[in-house]
């Protein structure tokens, strides 16, 4: 292992600086890249084996299990710290982002890893970017039908993609990042089957008997927000209500197990399919 | 009730000293008369330590970090009382600059002081408004081992205010302008070591623990001289060679990484001279096979003469613990007849899922029951040792056990109501699958030895929980949506106060549980509530993210 890394965490201390010199390298020689990737990226920075991707990553596991494991769960799906589990982390959107993260820490709750070296972070940070991927499989079916089966399914009256549609359940933009074909059949044919850890649905009854259903949005001790099927948000205290019924196990999704086989697959390419957010 | 107004008085002696004597005989009177108030200065201090010992005779105060010192965390104030408690109104809110802070103040004469990571502040208790403000910088070498750049509070004794720092100095400052009086480098903290707790002053010493029981740490309870900084005694958690029948608790050499932080401040009984303190996990955390034996005195309750540091007793509650189950908690004091006879006591609703009740003269275990969920073990033996259940310790593929490493309680403080001899206890009710990687020990790097994977669907709860503090017995219990997150306080006009994981503070009926009023805070609630009087009134202080929230009536 190479020696433990410098101050990785003082570096806001020294931005201005940085961005001076940046500013004047940019200005120098507009070609270069205006900021450099975080060093641990670097090729042979910090070690002189070169990895295959598998190996950083069955290597990342290891130093991830280690370090990181004590928050964020031993197969990174959360505890004291959050799910790593997922295509976009917010705070680090690619490599070189997560790669700072790692370094500088999110004080006060996530430590530095100043203490770790560059070959540590490199490989923490291939198993962390393999993690929120799902594995690769052969999408068979035909996009371009697909999306008319999508439109004529009613997909868009509940779901957001690439721009277009109703925010009552999940966007699906991005649906080819986070989950395998095997995942998306199994939803579209047993939507309950697959429930987000957090996903409920209430049913809210006021004193005069009205009701309303929706997704739990928020939920204390004394008060409860939920989204109904037009979207639209609703807020009760407990205490004003005759009911609140949790409805274990249901979902506003209906289940295609209908659909033709092919049109399925169809679906399921679209789904699928690599596009950019709008 | 003292206010603003002690601090006039304490001015007034200089006033005084001007006199109308002849200006020839003046200068040397005047001289003479400066010394003599100098030396009354020195002598009286603004808080001696009686007041802190008797501090139930100036119930507005909260001069240490339960309040007194038996760890209770329980306020004699009773203006607000469950009859309008509805009332409560946020009086003032100070923002502090780092989030997530689990600080709970103190007040004293009208000033209220708050910690930060490396830091301290003194406000206006009336209003909110800063007087001074302290702060150390961290160096850039410091590297975290800790889960959070936490401060939990300062200690308080004559004229300074003692706080710990991330970088492991203890540091006392002249309670009147914040500045350093003395800076004692507890010790290194390059090796994995931080402190994060709120000191503990008694007569004349300031006693003060560690974190770092994730990295291999060698534990340690330190004593300081309150005027010079000077340390007095240590107490070494993991045992040395010398101490032979509790080193021969730990296999092979792994005392030399053997954990046992001190991270939650302790209690004092000044009858007895001894000072309890709750020490934390064995390292690794989660793979028990490098350490074979029960790994004194990680997990334990210890007793130390407050002179010496010497040990009287110990109690281990999780002996060769596997789950991170530190025994970081406030240890609670109580005196009541138990078996038959007037008692000291000692009481702990610990991280391991187990309500214990001890004498706290001897350390023998008197009464425990469970009063969590909890999968790992049977019950307690006639010792208050835990009967085991097999195959419960972490394994290569995973073992599911309730609780989880944060435990069923963990290190923010339970509250014992002395009118009804209750205690109330934030419990966490979450289970996890746990699991075991063989690990190399490195100085100041993590050493957790596996970790754990949580099951979201799985009965994810929490309450707070009445019990008979003698027995463990239920006597109520309010449900949280959420494994409670901040401690608990209760007060003589019938309340218990906490705050939720949602962001609600609240007040129950300590009668009954029933909630009587809350407020959302916006953000989850990691800290101690506490209570204190300024112009008469009473009111009610808890800390949540950035914000300190102050309420009171009207």
């Amino acid at each position: 292992m190479a020696a433990a890394r410098g101050a990785a965490c003082y570096k806001s201390a020294v931005t201005s600086y940085a961005s001076q010199w940046a500013l004047a390298i940019a200005l120098l020689a507009p070609a270069a890249p205006l900021f450099a990737a975080c060093d641990a990226l670097k090729p042979f920075a910090g070690g002189s084996t070169v990895y295959t991707h598998d190996q950083l990553v069955e290597r990342g596991r290891h130093v991830f299990e280690q370090n990181c494991a004590v928050c964020h769960g031993m197969d990174a799906s959360g505890g004291r710290g959050p799910n790593l589990r997922r295509a976009h982390i917010a705070r680090a959107p690619d490599e070189a982002a997560l790669c700072d993260l790692i370094e500088t820490g999110i004080p006060p709750e996530m430590p530095d890893g100043g203490f770790m070296t560059d070959e540590d972070v490199r490989e923490v940070v291939a198993f962390v970017r393999s993690v929120g991927r799902s594995a690769a499989t052969a999408v068979t079916g035909d996009a371009a039908h697909g999306a008319r089966v999508f439109a004529a399914g009613g997909c868009a009256a509940c779901h957001i993609l690439a721009g277009a549609g109703k925010g009552f359940g999940p966007e699906l933009t991005d649906l080819g990042d986070r989950r395998s074909a095997a995942y998306v059949r199994q939803v579209l044919l047993d939507p309950p089957s697959r429930l987000p850890a957090e996903f409920l649905m209430l049913r809210a009854t006021s004193r005069s008997g009205a009701a309303v259903e929706g997704i739990r949005v928020n939920e204390d001790d004394f008060s409860v927000q939920l989204k109904d099927a037009a979207g639209n948000f609703h807020s009760f205290d407990k205490a004003g209500l005759a009911s609140l019924e949790r409805l274990e196990g249901r979902t506003p999704m209906p289940s295609f197990a209908k659909l033709p086989p092919a049109d399925l697959d169809d679906l399921i390419a679209f789904l699928l399919a690599p596009r950019a957010a709008p | 009730m003292t206010s603003a107004g002690t601090r006039r008085v304490l001015e007034r002696p200089r006033i005084a000293a001007q006199g109308r004597l002849p200006r020839a005989i003046l200068r040397p009177v005047a001289l003479l008369a400066l010394g003599l108030v100098a030396a009354a200065a020195a002598a009286v201090a603004q808080v001696p330590y009686e007041r802190i010992a008797k501090a139930d005779r100036e119930p507005q105060s909260w001069m240490t970090y339960s309040r007194s010192y038996t760890g209770q965390r329980y306020s004699p104030l009773a203006e607000v009382n469950a009859g309008n408690v509805q009332n409560l109104r946020m009086q003032w809110a100070y923002q502090m600059p780092d989030p997530a802070n689990e600080t709970s103040p103190l007040v004293v004469d009208g000033i209220l002081y708050l910690t930060g990571p490396s830091s301290a502040t003194a406000l206006d208790a009336r209003t909110g408004r800063v007087l001074w403000t302290w702060k150390r910088p961290i160096p850039p070498d410091f590297h975290l081992m800790q889960f959070a750049a936490a401060n939990r509070g300062a200690a308080v004794l004559g004229d300074m205010l003692y706080v710990g720092t991330l970088d492991c100095y203890l540091v006392a400052l002249d309670l009147k302008s914040g500045a350093e009086r003395w800076a004692t480098k507890v010790v290194d903290y390059s090796q994995g070591y931080g402190m994060t707790g709120a000191p503990l002053a008694i007569d004349g010493k300031v006693i003060t623990g560690v974190a770092g029981g994730e990295a291999g740490i060698r534990g340690l309870l330190d004593a300081y001289d309150a005027a010079t900084g000077k340390r007095l005694w240590r107490f070494w958690t993991i045992p040395g060679p010398d101490d032979k029948a509790a080193y021969k608790t730990w296999g092979g050499d792994s005392a030399k990484s053997g954990g046992g932080p001190t991270w939650v401040t302790g209690a004092y009984d000044p009858a007895l001279k001894l000072i309890y303190w709750g020490i934390g996990n064995p390292s690794p955390d989660w793979n028990g096979d490098p350490r074979p034996g029960d790994n004194l005195y990680t997990d334990s309750f210890v007793a130390l003469d407050e002179d010496t540091g010497k040990m009287r007793w110990h109690f281990q509650f999780t002996p060769h613990d596997t789950h991170d189950w530190d025994a970081g908690h406030v240890p609670v004091l109580i005196d009541a007849v138990l078996k038959g006879r007037e008692r000291r006591l000692i009481v702990n609703a610990n991280r391991n899922g187990f309500y214990y009740v001890l004498d706290r003269v001897t350390g023998e275990f008197l009464a425990g029951q469970a009063y969590a969920r909890q999968t790992w073990a049977k019950g307690l033996d006639a010792k208050g040792r835990p009967i085991v259940i097999a195959a419960t310790d972490p394994s290569d593929k995973g073992t599911f056990i309730w609780p989880n490493a944060n435990g069923a309680t963990i290190w923010f403080s339970p509250s014992y109501d002395p009118t009804r001899r209750w205690i109330y206890v934030p419990v966490r009710t979450r289970g996890a699958t746990y699991f075991k990687r063989a690990m190399q020990f490195r100085p100041g790097r993590y050493y957790p030895g596996g970790g754990e994977t949580e099951m979201a669907n799985i009965d994810v709860s929490g309450e707070v929980r009445a019990m008979d503090a003698l027995t463990g017995d239920v006597k109520w219990t309010f449900p949280l949506l959420s494994p409670a997150t901040s401690g608990v306080l209760s007060t003589a006009g019938g309340l218990v106060f906490t705050g939720t994981d949602e962001g609600d503070f609240l007040a129950l009926d300590s009668a009954t549980g029933r909630p009587l009023w809350h407020v959302g805070t916006g953000s989850r609630v990691q800290s101690n509530p506490m209570s204190f009087g300024i112009d008469g009134r009473q009111l009610i202080a808890v800390s949540a993210d950035r914000v300190l929230f102050v309420f009171g009536l009207k």
